[in-house]
């Protein structure tokens, strides 16, 4: 496919503006194609790889379910009401992202971070937030049935979230057998 | 007709619900076609988990039970009649009602939560956990914040209390023999060919009923013949009379109420769905649909543990042991089930589920496309639908299909019968329709 045949280099800006151009089906295949060892990558101040650049843009009401987002960048980006069930967003950077009412069932957040991402009335059942950087995230409403916060940063306000069984950052199980 | 005490503890009871409705529920913009259709869903989800598990008659009505109860208390302090009904289940605390409520979503929650507690495997408490959040997640667009959290807060406490109630149940030690069983004697029980599988549950007569005073219902002792060999000789001579040029449609009837083994929702599942059926059917409420949904489940279950507390009690051999012993080439359309033979739980569990279905319902006209089994099982046995001019007439079909199947005497869906009849009048007592 064209979008693949970058110059080196040139894969971070390639990526983003061809997913603006190209849609959602260029979206799985951009993706895709960063799980390969040649993926294209910057580096953020700490050191860890942000393989694909998606902030600031709109997937309200997607499909994307399943979707390997991991170490990518959705700063910003406006994903109310989407799904991503199953969705690998292992050390994605969601800064800010927009999340209100988003099912993320089962989806993989380890070592993310959500520093000020609003995740109102979001579904996290059963996700694994362990590691995360929950600083100002908004979780009012969200579904914690089952999720897994164990070590998350940033003393999130879950007073607000509908906890059942689920896993506090210092490790303590809340609403067990519910 | 009501009894002085019952009238009082009927007003007792309406008073107390009226308070509570006023004080309790909340107006939703929502269509309450969708709730009911969310209720379905939680039974249909229980439904296919207990089919695929091939769980057994005994701890499948007791799963619906439960869940079903968690419904019924989740709808009872906005509801009448499902607050008459919670009124007569044993050992249910009372409850206290937030001021301000969904029922509706309190009922998916606390319904969701009991089955993901009661089904425990890994998968099913995570495909619980998904369907209950992204329901209420759904139900809650046009709520308030505050209203959901208050109703998933009494849906906590409620499916806490049915759980509570549920781990003290006795259920954990059905796999002991009730002491004072009969010993195997002449015409004793003894395993069944051709899987001769060890007695299901023996223990299980003594787990804790539901609705309080079925434990009461309990069938006269088995008549005996003077037969030196066994004293069911004439009884089991009949199922094999019966057995001789079986028709197709007397065939047909044996496997559509057989309920049994994998693919099936076993006997109480198969009345639940007639329940929710015809409540749809109906266009009932919310509380409507889930308080005959919990009677027949309630009365189902209790009907089944009365059933085998006498058939460990009295351990009658079954049919095919009899007749085996002069014809050992003898096999009854069906396999015999690895319980005691009298009486037959499965005409106890459909005739209580049947009249507590006239009591609820009405005399109905229905069909039935064989809801005790999945749609893959009818296909696979080809099952056809049948109508049936009211509820009675299909729970006699019921009593009628286990002599089809060879593997009940006459005798032993009598006595069910009257059993289930027992326990759906203990039930219905007092209660409004």
């Amino acid at each position: 496919m064209q979008f693949l045949d970058q110059a080196p280099g040139e894969g971070h800006v390639m990526f983003a503006s061809r997913v603006r151009t190209l849609g959602i089906s260029a979206l799985v295949a951009l993706l895709a194609s960063c799980g390969s060892a040649n993926a294209d990558c910057s580096v953020r101040p700490e050191g860890a790889c942000v393989r694909g650049d998606l902030s600031g843009e709109k997937f309200t009401g997607r499909d994307l379910r399943g979707m390997d987002l991991r170490d990518t960048n959705l700063g910003g980006t406006d994903l109310r009401g989407a799904d991503l069930t199953g969705a690998d967003l292992t050390g994605a950077v969601l800064s800010d992202a927009k999340l209100q009412g988003a099912v993320l069932t089962g989806a993989l957040l380890h070592s993310a971070e959500l520093t000020g991402a609003d995740l109102s009335g979001a579904q996290l059942t059963g996700v694994d937030l362990r590691k995360a950087d929950l600083t100002a995230t908004i979780l009012d409403g969200a579904f914690l049935t089952d999720a897994n916060l164990a070590g998350a940063k940033g003393k999130p306000d879950l007073s607000n979230a509908f906890r059942c069984n689920t896993k506090r950052p210092s490790g303590n199980v809340e609403s067990s057998g519910c | 007709m009501l009894t002085g005490r019952s009238r009082v503890i009927a007003g007792l009871v309406t008073v107390v619900s009226m308070v509570a409705a006023s004080c309790g529920g909340t107006a939703t913009s929502r269509d309450p076609a969708g709730d009911v259709v969310r209720i379905d869903r939680v039974f249909e989800k229980v439904f296919a988990r207990i089919a695929r598990d091939s769980l057994g008659t005994t701890r499948a009505s007791r799963i619906y039970a439960n869940v079903s109860l968690a419904m019924l208390a989740t709808q009872a302090p906005v509801d009448q009649g499902a607050a008459e009904l919670l009124a007569k289940v044993d050992g249910f605390p009372e409850m206290k009602v937030p001021s301000r409520f969904d029922a509706d979503i309190a009922t998916v929650a606390a319904a969701a939560s009991v089955a993901r507690n009661l089904l425990p495997s890994a998968s099913d408490r995570a495909n619980f956990a998904q369907f209950r959040d992204s329901s209420i997640a759904e139900m809650s667009r046009d709520t308030d914040r505050e209203t959901v959290a208050s109703s998933l807060s009494f849906a906590k406490r409620v499916s806490a209390a049915v759980m509570v109630r549920a781990s003290n149940d006795g259920s954990d030690n059905a796999d002991s023999p009730l002491p004072g069983s009969s010993a195997v004697s002449t015409g004793g029980w003894v395993p069944t060919p051709p899987s001769l599988l060890p007695a299901i549950d023996p223990g299980w007569g003594a787990i804790r009923r539901f609705m309080k005073g079925t434990e009461k219902c309990v069938p006269a002792a088995p008549p005996v013949g003077l037969d030196p060999k066994s004293p069911y000789e004439e009884a089991a001579a009949f199922v094999k009379e019966m057995s001789v040029d079986l028709t197709d449609l007397q065939k047909t009837v044996a496997r559509f109420w057989n309920d049994e083994g994998r693919g099936s929702g076993t006997t109480t599942g198969h009345w639940v769905n007639i329940s929710l059926a015809v409540s749809a059917k109906k266009n009932r409420s919310v509380a409507r649909t889930v308080t005959a949904a919990a009677g027949v489940a309630m009365a189902s279950a209790d009907a089944i543990t009365a059933a085998w507390s006498s058939k460990y009690a009295w351990a009658v051999e079954r049919p095919v042991t009899v007749i085996q012993r002069t014809d050992p080439s003898w096999q009854p359309y069906l396999e015999t089930p690895a319980t005691p033979g009298y009486p037959s739980a499965r005409a106890a569990a459909s005739r209580a589920a049947a009249d507590i279905l006239t009591h609820y319902l009405g005399e109905t006209v229905f069909g039935d496309p064989g809801r005790g089994l999945t749609v893959r099982e009818r296909s696979a046995q080809g099952i056809k639908t049948q109508y049936f001019e009211s509820f009675r007439a299909a729970a006699d079909q019921t009593a009628l299909s286990r002599l089809y199947a060879g593997t009940d005497y006459r005798m032993s869906v009598r006595a069910g019968e009257r059993l289930g009849g027992c326990v759906a009048l203990k039930v219905t007592t007092g209660l409004a329709g």
